[in-house]
């Protein structure tokens, strides 16, 4: 099962030199015609993407406003994936769809966000 | 016991090859876009994610925006603006077909747009790439994760 979901810092300040976007129960995944896309104010002396990991290296402080969007794969359709975000303060939220449509919440630093009734 | 295999799932394992991953690095010199978006094109093959090997990008000036898809990697930049840095990915591909690279929209200016690097059996071979012309990865070995 592959599901778009979008990840968006609105000028989140961000508290280390790497801020990352993890999947548990779920990855990344490249797909022939749906890409993952950085977009925004994309202010990073590096990227990396793994599986299930997308690590942005940046000068600590930095003011980031992106927009990742990406397809994902749920690994284990039994069970609820989730996404965290690392060492950011601000508005960061994840937007995923859902039968009932697109659901959007808040992201707290560091702490696991359950993708409830993900949907493709 | 001796069970039969049909001359069919040999035919067809023989069209699918091997599947082999490795990584390949572009190296970008400074060459100007041409248009909002710099493009690789990467044929006979796929960029893929790995869970311990990176697609690792550090373009330093240039990029706006990244987008990643199955055979492309995306890279928005404004006219004119010249992109230095690195770009690595991993691709699979099915031997003995052979994959091969284009880029698309920098400049063929004096200083090397971009050069492409990958591993072969006698070490790292790289070759500048000249706008739009493929370049095939002559002589890829697997890498691993």
């Amino acid at each position: 099962m592959s599901d778009n979901i979008t990840v968006s810092f609105q000028n989140a300040q961000l508290t280390s030199s790497t801020t990352s976007i993890l999947l548990q129960g779920a990855t990344y995944v490249l797909q022939t015609s749906n890409a993952i896309s950085l977009a925004g104010t994309v202010t990073f002396s590096s990227f990396t993407l793994f599986s299930a990991a997308m690590n942005f290296n940046v000068t600590s402080g930095t003011a980031f406003n992106a927009q990742v969007t990406t397809p994902i794969n749920v690994t284990d359709p039994s069970t609820t994936p989730s996404i965290e975000v690392t060492n950011f303060s601000g508005t960061v939220q994840v937007t995923w769809p859902t039968p009932t449509g697109s659901q959007t919440q808040a992201l707290t630093s560091g702490e696991p966000l359950f993708l409830s009734n993900i949907a493709s | 016991l001796i069970l039969p295999f049909p001359s069919t799932a040999i035919t067809t394992l023989a069209k699918r090859g091997i599947s082999v991953s490795a990584v390949i690095t572009f190296d970008f010199g400074g060459g100007s876009a041409t248009t909002n978006r710099v493009f690789i094109v990467l044929q006979q093959g796929d960029f893929v994610l790995l869970k311990n090997t990176a697609l690792a990008a550090a373009i330093s000036s240039g990029m706006t925006n990244l987008s990643v898809i199955s055979d492309q990697i995306w890279i928005s930049a404004g006219i004119g603006s010249e992109l230095q840095g690195t770009l690595a990915a991993p691709i699979d591909w099915s031997s003995p077909q052979v994959p091969e690279v284009i880029l698309n929209n920098l400049s063929n200016s004096a200083n090397s747009p971009a050069t492409v690097s990958w591993p072969t059996a006698a070490g790292v071979q790289t070759q500048r790439l000249t706008p739009g012309d493929p370049l095939e990865l002559t002589g890829i070995i697997a890498s691993g994760d």
